[in-house]
């Protein structure tokens, strides 16, 4: 399997680009393709119709691939994956409900293990609302416990809204889009590292829903936020939250496993709510977290190093997406967390700024998290 | 880029001295330079605002805690106050079982005051008889049989005396038996305490249950060695476990009865039995002796489903008002108390033995 990524600022400079690879000997027949959040598309989709090209695209205002962090372009990567080998799915959902994210998830997972035997999930859900926990719920349910769900929310400040998932004739600003790899033919290895820490006496979520958190220990979410970090937030601006504690994730304290993360996006001043990436559960504990050391950058690029070491010595391509909290907290440094990871099997990359990200931690299933960089790498077998 | 870094790298550009490839090797430098600058910049704002919200948060917590700590403060004490009224209570409760045990005595005690004051009123009347006696004989001018009748009058006076001490010594006992808390210990001798207290509880029993019929039997080491403990105490551990043995008994006599008469066939040939023995077991191999005291029953046995329930407070079969569900527990705090310890051996349908075993 080859790879290569290419941008543009327009159709024609997509087109050339294409072309340029196309004459090389490329045939690329799958691209995942990440625009500018008012980027119009549609262009694109027709270059890379003309060429056969199956298209996992999504707007999305902060983005990356090998050549760096870009975000007034559209990315391109393009894949020359037997199109047997795959399947592009992408499911409108228009309600920000539980079981209705469950249900989407899990018909897509019926789906991917109708197709394969061994189906691995690649998300980019437009629709910011719906508890990221009841889609790997539908995905775990409908493909088996054990299946690889990595991928993550598209979208950020300040375009909420307008944003879409799209495909060569389907497009959905409340979408769930699924690339599902035959891991028979395909081989697809990550992780999800976090590396906030937690602080501060646990707490509880005594009024919530969906990923809506109302009141924790029976006060407005947003004056305990406020309170405890002592942020000072434009209450104009129902998503300056995000900018000015996004850092400081909620860590929900589960009863097993790592402690799940839930950075505040969004707030209600009239109800004093806070909108989470994810959702927290009434009667849920929780703790306020503080960011990573600096390391951290070096614990992320050593966890791909050690699946290169022990796994996968080979990728042909690399997909990244790291949790738009983390470009807030590591500033500068997050370039040296893309560059360090794009560094261990310098291969073409792709990714997003992303507002919650699907993935494995070391050791277990795969979960919803936010404050993650979860990235997957592909190697055709 | 940094004003003064660029400021650096537009004089060098303007050296015309220095070469191109130099220029080249300054300029990314300078911005390999610039890029560092605006890490450092970065990780020293981002640490400022984490220590920041690390003091705030740290400031609220401290602050949360505090409040937490007044709060358990507020229920520690209120704890405490439960605490002492759940002493007092039980306190109260051990107080009513003491009373309710004595209660149990009553008849029996009564039965052996009785004996002593028959005596004490039959040798009195008798002597008031035998002073009249005398007087005729003394106007008679017979001074032998008047001396003769004084002998009588001596011999029948320290009867008197002797029922009225024994009467004395019953009513004493009852009064230490009724005594708030535990007394002193005294070296005991367990058996005359066994032999006390299963007269007394028997007698009790045939107060409340005039047709029962039990055979009991004692079995007792004519060799033991006093125990030091309170007499009182383990007086009412006896009593205890002994009206528990006849209860069971007269529960297991009264279905054998019901069951035959239910069914010609059935021959009822249950006899209630209860045996309490003592007995010394010398130290050997490395372990401590004992005296044991046992009062082993024939009634129908304790069910397995209970017992591990019978030594809680509270804890009863009997109907309710007919049993505190504390005799059993207070026992047990009373063997515990004299560092020793209470076992029971119950089989359904053939009975229950406990044993009370000293360490001496």
């Amino acid at each position: 399997m080859k790879a290569k990524t290419i941008t543009g600022n327009n159709p024609e400079a997509i087109r050339t680009a294409l072309e340029l690879a196309v004459n090389e000997g490329f045939q690329p027949t799958l691209g995942l393709v990440f625009v500018p959040s008012h980027f119009d598309y549609s262009g694109i989709v027709a270059v890379l119709d003309e060429h056969d090209i199956a298209i996992f695209g999504a707007n999305t205002p902060d983005k990356f691939t090998d050549q760096g962090i870009e975000n007034d372009l559209a990315s391109i990567l393009l894949i020359d994956l037997d199109p047997a080998f795959f399947r592009i799915v992408l499911k409108s959902l228009p309600t920000s409900d539980y079981e209705a994210g469950v249900i989407v998830a899990r018909e897509i997972g019926q789906i991917g293990c109708s197709q394969f035997k061994r189906p691995a999930f690649i998300l980019a859900i437009a629709q910011a609302e719906v508890p990221g926990e009841a889609l790997v719920e539908g995905f775990l349910s409908g493909a088996g416990e054990d299946a690889q769900v990595v991928g993550g929310f598209t979208g950020g400040k300040p375009y909420w809204s307008e944003h879409a998932v799209f495909t060569n004739k389907e497009q959905s600003q409340d979408g769930v889009m699924c690339l599902i790899i035959d891991q028979d033919r395909v081989e697809v290895h990550g992780l999800a590292v976090s590396g906030w820490k937690a602080v501060g006496t646990p707490k509880t979520v005594t009024r919530s829903e969906g990923n809506w958190v109302y009141t924790i220990d029976d006060e407005p979410a947003l004056d305990v936020l406020l309170r405890f970090t002592g942020a000072k937030v434009d209450m104009n601006e129902s998503d300056d939250l995000l900018m000015q504690i996004g850092t400081f994730p909620l860590q929900v304290i589960g009863n097993e496993g790592s402690p799940v993360m839930k950075p505040p996006l969004m707030f209600n001043k009239e109800t004093g709510a806070v909108l989470c990436g994810g959702q927290i559960p009434e009667g849920a504990k929780i703790r306020f977290s503080l960011p990573p050391d600096f390391d951290i950058v070096e614990t992320v690029i050593d966890s791909a190093r050690d699946l290169k070491k022990q796994v996968l010595p080979d990728a042909d391509a690399l997909l990244v997406f790291s949790c738009i909290g983390r470009q807030m907290s590591l500033g500068p440094m997050i370039e040296e967390e893309i560059n360090g990871l794009n560094e261990v099997w310098k291969v073409p990359m792709i990714g997003f700024f992303s507002l919650g990200e699907f993935g494995a931690t070391k050791g277990g299933k795969a979960t919803f998290q936010g404050t993650t960089c979860s990235w997957v790498a592909l190697k055709e077998k | 880029m940094n004003i003064h870094l660029q400021h650096i790298l537009d004089t060098l550009f303007q050296i015309e001295a220095i070469s191109d490839d130099q220029k080249s090797s300054l300029n990314k430098s300078i911005k390999d330079a610039d890029k560092e600058l605006t890490i450092l910049e970065f990780k020293l704002d981002r640490t400022e605002k984490v220590k920041r919200t690390t003091a705030i948060l740290l400031e609220e917590t401290i602050e949360e805690l505090e409040l937490k700590r007044k709060a358990i403060e507020e229920t520690n004490s209120a704890l405490q106050r439960s605490l002492e009224e759940l002493k007092a209570t039980q306190a109260q409760l051990v107080q009513s079982e003491k009373m309710a045990s004595l209660g149990e005595l009553t008849a029996g005690i009564a039965h052996e005051i009785q004996n002593p004051l028959n005596f004490v009123n039959n040798f009195s009347e008798v002597n008031i008889e035998l002073v009249e006696e005398a007087r005729e004989e003394l106007e008679k001018g017979d001074i032998e049989e008047t001396k003769s009748i004084l002998m009588d009058l001596g011999e029948n006076s320290e009867k008197i005396n002797h029922h009225g001490k024994r009467a004395d010594a019953i009513v004493k006992g009852m009064l230490e038996h009724s005594k708030r808390g535990s007394g002193r210990k005294e070296a005991t001798n367990l058996n005359t305490l066994v032999e006390e207290f299963l007269r007394l509880s028997y007698q009790s029993f045939l107060a409340k249950e005039q047709k029962f019929q039990c055979e009991l039997k004692t079995n007792l080491d004519p060799d033991l060695p006093k125990v030091n403990v309170v007499a009182s105490d383990i007086g009412r551990v006896i009593l205890n476990l002994v009206n528990n043995a006849f209860y069971a008994c007269d529960e297991r006599s009264r279905s054998a009865v019901h069951q035959k008469a239910n069914s010609e066939n059935v021959a009822s040939d249950y006899t209630p039995m209860v045996n309490v023995s003592t007995c010394q077991i010398p130290p050997e191999g490395g372990k401590g002796g004992y005296i044991t005291i046992s009062v082993q029953d024939n009634g129908p046995g304790i069910p397995d489903s209970i017992k591990e329930k019978i030594f809680q407070p509270f804890f009863t079969t009997k109907p309710t008002g007919s049993g505190t569900g504390l005799g059993l527990s207070l026992s047990y705090d009373i063997v515990k108390a004299h560092g020793g310890k209470i076992n029971v051996n119950s089989k359904e349908n053939e009975g229950t033995g406990f044993t009370i075993m000293f360490p001496i």
